[in-house]
């Protein structure tokens, strides 16, 4: 079945219609949700009342506290559980649009005494959103300590986002009632543009790319020349003895390995129109598998600005996907109202400089 | 207890594993212990439980399909349906809704056992378990139901507790239900302790609903249990032999509580009562019955009793209320005079609580004069008294479940003098009932009562007569033996007891002698009930057992009434007159038991309210009112405990403090080198020390081995760890290995 890819402008978040007991449950800011089972044993609860009441067997009245007893522990025990949790989620993967990418959940018992027990870490199912993480679940956490879990997100857009909103949720100790807690931090991330698969061979073919140059390959590796560290290049290319004698950061330049360097086009536009969005997507699919690839030193040109120099490596793939995850969106799109805000990459005039 | 669980998982659990095989275990576990229950409250039929044991062991060890095919779950739906037809067909034909109800249940229990491999089926397992203890709570009085509730409450919550692990998992998808399943089973002492907390908490909310929850309801008396357990000997028409089955079961179907003034003092521990509940004047081929021209009395209703009498009028006056009115103890009647008569007026008062064994028949010491019947409950009109002929009492529109009377009887005997006044009268036309014979009865018979009673002219010197033959010239056995000529129907049983076998049980006895005695004109009946009781001086009451069941004959002498005689030898009499095993055991066990139906089971509004103003809460009309006097301590009381709990928590918490497993292989090697005289200084560490004996020349193996160990060792006491601060076992195993291979080496 197709699915409609939201645009990166609209709403990817919408408040969900709730059914009206569990809108009721909800109100004022309680978090109380029945399940099945729990009707289930609130009826059975509230039968062997009648007939205690009825018939006035005292055995049945202790059966009747027994279980009134069980809901209240339920209730009483499940917003413990709740309110001891500590949520830290952070992606441990580059992120790509519409692609499952790594998530790391530090889940905390924020209390040294007693265990937090059956908790989750799921999105919020109050609200309809086309960005999802896979939930994740810890048993037992004791007190005082944390729970490292990992898991899976998948974003819908490129930009940069929250987190999909997450809950803690707990239905201890026996499934009858569902309490959740918003995790209130929303930890932004940067969405890379959404990648396909890209054949190689006819960029290849196509040797009259702007600002082709050739390498000998025969030198491909060997000693450039000195040159001064920009933000984003690798850490062990730093060339010490010349930055100690120089007193600023110089890095080693290396002959280029690659047959070949590139500059890619992308024409300007706006962010979420949907010519735009996969001209976005064919450019960024294209320098992940020429990098990726290795040969090629790929560098970006928007419009007539050239805004990342030809280079290869990680590190500057990572510069072009961060240019294309923000090119042609607005920059208050993407903040969250509340979110504590990592720092913003560079605008992408910044980053070509 | 938590490796006991994982025990009796790898042997219940089925062909699971992890936290599977413990909720297959626990939900299995619990359903067994609610089956217990009901089976044990006689609830569901025995058949049925036996069928349900079998398939659910079936059930348990056959190997679980992935999931269940629609055609297994066609079948069983059509099954499940025929089985609810059925079950209501036979609630309506054979009036057993309740173990129709139980069984269909168990019908439940074995097919969810047989499809369990989601976890709805174990929670719907869990619910049938909680219906079956609801069920059982409903009709079992018994002391055994709150130690199989304690029982079942801690396996069932840690059971819903595995059970909702295992459904966050299917909820949340297969990786989180495979991570659950193989790992959550490591956090089982903290599941356990979760579990235990929560079922604490359920067990005190329980208490004190039960202690403080208002009883609004009619406070239904049920003191016992609600099934019957009939017993022989008290229906319409009764066959010989029947009480020699129930003389050796000791169970108890009567407490006994005097409520005149002189309770154990007067009446010792073993009083010689004849506690007569059924009565017959029809005999006919071995079978005593009654006929319509038995003699019936008036039971007239009189200030909270009925009062026995006549035409001519009562037997006593009511002077003053029942004990269920007054709750005093005391005389409450005035025994009418009977000339001739001097102990008239000794009189027996007691409050019997009787266990429903099938009968409506209310039984009373000697000659009964009133009773009153316990309502069971507050807005209870029943268990209305009518007169039956012979003087029995019978409750009308009986329910099942136990009753409470209290009965007021002559006991008094005449003595022998007053008896032999009576001289030889003639028997009036209307007691030709209690001269019947069974025109089968052989002349020896006839020939044997004349023969034995030659001599005798008054009616009491003929009773003595037959009642020395019988007691000089029979023996008391419970075997019942038959003779030849009864089995070839030559004779009646009572003349094979006579003249072939001459040896039987109370019933023989007592038969021989009412016919032998019709057989010289003489007007006698059979009578059936229980004799004597035993008093229980842990719990202050009399107790009258299965085995008490016994059979005696009543004569009659005119103004004097119908009086007591009892030809079976004593030691006939008192057969299964204890318990058969442990005797003071179950005298302890009698005690408790009534302790629990009398504080737990009969609790009710008003020693609710007695126990609220012990706490020192007092109702003024309709607002309850604090007196903190009497509050206050037990406040403080409460608040002592709590701390002590929780300084016992704590202080048991220091010292339970459990060394790292890696330390305790250390402090063992540590051991075992200082009896080598190379044992480590104070301040060296592992390494250190290893380096040092290898400076000083220790034997090459033995250091090479210590280094191997310290590194080890030390990497695993301060190296990383988990996130909850444990190393991985095969670490530890490492380590051992190391220790073994140090303790191991040449050490010259």
């Amino acid at each position: 079945m197709a699915t409609r890819k939201p645009s990166e402008l609209e709403p990817v978040e919408r408040q969900k219609k709730l059914p009206l007991i569990r809108r009721m449950l909800t109100a004022y800011g309680r978090s109380l949700e029945i399940t099945k089972a729990g009707w289930l044993f609130i009826v059975l609860t509230l039968a062997v009342g009648f007939a205690a009441i009825n018939s006035g067997a005292n055995l049945l009245h202790v059966l009747f506290g027994c279980q009134i007893g069980l809901i209240i522990a339920s209730g009483m025990l499940s917003e413990n559980m709740v309110q001891r949790a500590r949520v830290q989620r952070r992606v441990a993967s580059p992120l790509h649009a519409g692609s499952r990418g790594a998530l790391v959940v530090e889940l905390t018992n924020g209390r040294d005494a007693g265990d937090m027990i059956s908790i989750s870490v799921e999105d919020d199912d109050r609200i309809e959103s086309a960005d999802r993480t896979e939930p994740v679940f810890a048993v037992a956490v004791p007190g005082g300590k944390a729970a490292t879990m990992h898991t899976s997100v998948t974003m819908s857009r490129r930009g940069l986002h929250a987190l999909p909103k997450a809950v803690v949720a707990t239905r201890f100790p026996f499934g009858l009632f569902v309490k959740r807690r918003e995790v209130s931090t929303r930890e932004r991330v940067l969405v890379y543009p959404r990648i396909h698969d890209v054949e190689l061979a006819p960029m290849f073919d196509d040797r009259r790319g702007q600002g082709e140059a050739r390498g000998a390959r025969a030198r491909a590796g060997e000693f450039f020349g000195l040159a001064e560290y920009r933000e984003g290049q690798e850490i062990q290319r730093i060339h010490w003895p010349a930055t100690a004698r120089l007193g600023k950061p110089v890095i080693q330049e290396f002959e280029a390995r690659g047959e070949t360097e590139r500059v890619l086009y992308l024409a300007p536009g706006v962010g979420g129109e949907p010519g735009f969005e996969e001209a976005v997507s064919d450019v960024a699919s294209q320098i992940v598998a020429l990098l990726r690839e290795g040969r090629v030193a790929t560098g970006l040109r928007y419009g007539d600005e050239l805004v990342v120099e030809p280079d290869t490596g990680p590190a500057h793939e990572r510069r072009l996907l961060e240019f294309l995850a923000l090119v042609g969106l607005p920059h208050t799109h993407a903040q969250p109202a509340k979110a504590a805000s990592p720092p913003a990459p560079a605008p992408s005039g910044e980053a070509a400089a | 207890m938590i490796r006991l669980l994982e025990n009796l998982s790898r042997v219940l659990g089925g062909r699971g594993h992890g936290m599977v095989r413990l909720r297959d275990t626990l939900t299995l576990l619990q359903a067994a212990i609610a089956v217990l229950c009901v089976t044990l409250a006689h609830s569901a039929s025995y058949w049925a439980v036996g069928v349900a044991v079998l398939l659910s062991a079936w059930a348990m060890v056959r190997p679980l399909p992935e999931a269940s095919t629609t055609l297994s779950q066609r079948l069983w739906t059509v099954g499940i349906v025929a089985a609810l037809i059925l079950s209501g067909v036979r609630a309506f034909y054979s009036n057993e809704l309740l173990i129709a109800g139980v069984d269909f249940f168990l019908l439940l229990v074995v097919q969810r056992l047989f499809n369990r491999q989601k976890t709805r089926e174990h929670m719907q397992l869990l619910m049938i378990g909680a219906m079956l203890m609801v069920i059982a709570a409903v009709v079992d009085a018994e002391l055994r139901y709150p130690f199989l509730l304690a029982l079942y409450l801690p396996v069932a919550t840690l059971g819903l507790l595995v059970v909702h692990l295992l459904s966050e998992g299917e909820r949340l998808g297969k990786r989180v239900a495979f991570e659950v399943d193989r790992y959550a089973s490591r956090q089982l002492e903290r599941l356990n302790r979760a579990a235990l907390q929560v079922a604490l908490i359920a067990a005190g909310f329980g208490v004190a609903t039960f202690l403080f929850f208002p009883r609004f309801g009619a406070g239904v008396f049920l003191r016992g249990n609600v099934l019957s357990q009939e017993s022989v000997g008290f229906s319409e028409s009764v066959a010989l032999g029947g009480f020699g089955t129930i003389k050796s079961d000791a169970t108890v179907v009567m407490h006994l509580q005097t409520l005149d003034e002189g309770g154990v003092q007067a009446h010792g521990s073993r009083p010689t009562w004849h506690l007569r509940g059924s009565a017959f004047d029809q005999y006919q081929d071995g079978r005593w019955g009654r006929s319509t021209a038995a003699q019936k009395r008036d039971l007239r209703p009189t200030r909270g009793y009925y009062v026995t009498g006549d035409a001519t009028g009562d037997d006593a006056e009511v002077i003053a209320w029942p004990y269920r009115h007054s709750g005093s103890t005391g005389q409450t009647l005035d025994p009418r005079p009977i000339p001739g008569y001097a102990a008239h007026d000794e009189l027996l008062r007691v409050m019997v609580t009787m266990e429903d064994i099938g009968t409506d028949l209310l039984f009373a010491a000697g000659q009964p004069l009133a009773y009153s019947v316990t309502p069971r409950s507050q807005l209870d009109s029943r268990n209305k008294l009518g007169a039956d002929v012979d003087g029995q009492a019978r409750v009308l529109d009986r329910r099942s479940g136990p009753i409470q009377y209290e009965f007021v009887s002559r006991v008094g005997e005449p003595t022998r003098a007053e008896l032999q006044a009576v001289g030889a009268p003639e028997v009036p036309e209307n007691l030709d009932a209690y001269l019947q014979l069974d025109p089968r009865l052989s002349e020896g018979l006839r020939e044997l009562a004349e023969e034995v009673t030659a001599g005798a002219d008054t009616r009491v010197e003929k009773v003595e007569a037959v009642e020395q033959y019988l007691l000089r010239n029979y023996a008391y056995t419970l075997d019942q033996p038959l003779s030849e000529r009864v089995r070839a129907g030559e004779l009646d049983p009572i003349e094979g007891f006579l003249f072939d076998t001459k040896a039987g049980h109370c019933e023989y006895f007592a038969s021989a002698m009412a016919l032998m005695l019709r057989e010289v004109g003489v007007p006698t009946r059979n009578v059936n009930g229980f004799y004597g009781a035993h008093y229980n001086p842990i719990g202050e009451f009399y107790v009258v057992r299965q085995a008490d069941a016994h059979s005696w004959v009543e004569v009659y002498f005119e103004d004097l009434g119908w009086v007591t005689f009892d030809p079976t030898p004593p030691a006939g009499r008192t057969a299964g007159d204890d318990a058969p095993l442990f005797p003071r055991l179950s005298e302890v066990g009698d005690a408790l038991r009534d302790a629990y139906l009398e504080y737990v089971i009969d609790y009710d509004l008003e020693t609710q309210l007695e126990v609220l103003e012990n706490f020192g809460v007092k109702r003024e009309g309709r607002k309850l009112e604090l007196d903190w006097q009497r509050f206050a301590p037990w406040l403080v009381g409460a608040g002592s405990i709590v701390f002590i709990v929780l300084l016992g928590r704590r202080l048991l918490g220091r010292g339970r403090h459990v060394e790292a497993p890696e330390v305790l292989i250390y402090r063992k090697l540590l051991t075992t080198m200082q009896k080598r005289e190379r044992g480590r200084h104070e301040h060296e560490s592992a390494r250190a020390w290893a380096k040092r004996l290898r400076d000083e020349g220790a034997p090459a193996a033995e250091v090479e081995a210590l280094s191997r160990f310290a590194t080890a060792y030390e990497l695993l006491r301060f190296g990383p760890r988990d996130a909850e601060g444990r190393v991985e076992p095969a670490r530890v195993v490492e380590l051992e290995r190391l220790a073994k291979a140090v303790r191991e080496s040449p050490s010259e």
